[in-house]
């Protein structure tokens, strides 16, 4: 007689544990959607190279519309006196004027003044070099604000050596902030100031005038 | 898996909507900040915390002269300067008036802080020693007609921050703002004893 084989009826059925087999784990499904989405971004052009493009070029005497302050840069001059006063500028030094035409278009007075303009004059002014002060053009007294609709000519000023030869071209940069609505702390807090527009002029008393 | 009810989940999505109404409707910084007003009227003596303000009277110019000092005798304007003559009494220490505006229409306006001393603005105020002078506004041309016809409000307050404190804010008829060729800015003086 045969011995007797007892069967567990308990033990999986044999062709399920092969359904098993090939059924894709759950890591492979996520690989398998990760690799679907980086192929469709890259078909849609999602790791080409973002085109950098150039701040707007404006003229000499162009308004520039802006949220918070239109801007009209007038001038760019070199003098030995500071605007308004006629005070003359520290020994050995002189003046780079940029002269602009400043309108706050809000409703309560605005202090992005420093700000909003910046002078690239060749190495003698840097993009991030503040200007020295900040006047108004015919009356000469420090301007901190600009009250709203006001037009006013602002002078901004940048101290440089007399004897330093000056470029033929500058660069004008406009700027503009904007508000961060979802600052933690501050309901009217605002980003950096960014470059908006630029006007490239020549220096009106230096050598390229 | 384990099973989330429908009626669990309608409780998420309603508590979530109820926060963001909560958020939309809860006030800006700015407004919870805001100086308090304490009001009156042209002539009448307006008292705030820190200090007390009577507007006497104002005028509006294209040009100024100012009378004293080392300022320009002239100053010259893209619009025209409104000019508010005041008594102002600060009460409990030495302080200064460092902020003062007018509104007009819906745009408010800051004082010209560069007349020389001794002027209202930048006055080391004495306790209980009331100062009169004049307050300078530069302000544009289209803002006259705002003036004119709906009139101003002028606040005085001491310190430098004058949010979260009582802000005196006196109220001019249009018809009282008195329209001038040209006005003198003298220097401000102890009540009495111009």
């Amino acid at each position: 007689m045969l011995p007797t084989v007892e069967v567990d009826s308990r033990e999986t059925p044999a062709p399920a544990r092969r359904n098993a087999h090939r059924r894709l784990p759950w890591w492979g499904w996520t690989l398998l959607v990760a690799a679907a989405i980086i192929v469709a971004v890259g078909a849609l052009g999602g790791f080409g190279d973002v085109p950098v493009q150039k701040v707007p070029r404006i003229e000499l005497g162009e308004t520039r519309a802006g949220v918070e302050i239109d801007v009209r840069v007038d001038e760019v001059a070199v003098t030995d006196v500071r605007p308004g006063t006629g005070n003359p500028a520290p020994e050995g030094s002189r003046f780079l004027v940029v002269e602009a035409l400043l309108v706050n278009t809000g409703t309560s007075p605005t202090f992005l003044l420093d700000d909003s303009i910046r002078l690239v004059a060749d190495r003698l002014v840097g993009v991030d070099d503040d200007p020295d002060s900040v006047v108004e053009a015919r009356r000469g007294e420090p301007l901190t604000f600009l009250q709203p609709g006001l037009p006013t000519s602002v002078a901004y000023l940048w101290e440089v050596p007399t004897g330093a030869a000056l470029p033929e071209e500058v660069v004008v940069g406009i700027l503009e902030r904007y508000r961060v609505s979802d600052d933690l702390i501050f309901d009217d807090a605002y980003g950096a100031p960014t470059a908006v527009a630029r006007v490239v002029t020549g220096i009106e008393g230096g050598a390229g005038a | 898996m384990r099973r989330v009810s429908v009626g669990r989940a309608l409780l998420g999505v309603g508590a979530l909507a109820v926060a963001a109404v909560a958020v939309g409707l809860a006030p800006e910084t700015e407004d919870i900040v805001r100086p308090f007003p304490v009001r009156g009227v042209q002539g009448e003596r307006v008292e705030a915390r820190t200090l007390g303000a009577e507007v006497e009277g104002i005028g509006a110019a294209e040009e100024v002269t100012v009378e004293y000092g080392f300022a320009p005798p002239a100053l010259p304007t893209e619009g025209f300067w409104l000019v508010v003559e005041a008594t102002v009494t600060t009460w409990k220490e030495r302080q200064s008036l460092t902020y003062a505006s007018v509104r007009v229409g819906d745009a408010t306006y800051r004082t010209f802080s560069s007349l020389p001393a001794p002027a209202l603005v930048g006055y080391s105020f004495d306790p209980g020693v009331p100062v009169t002078g004049q307050l300078l506004f530069e302000l544009p041309d289209e803002a006259l007609d705002t003036a004119v016809a709906e009139g101003i409000e002028v606040s005085f307050a001491a310190g430098i921050d004058p949010r979260l404190d009582t802000v005196a804010v006196v109220e001019v008829e249009g018809s009282d703002v008195e329209l001038r060729p040209t006005i003198a800015i003298e220097r401000a003086v102890v009540e009495g004893r111009g």
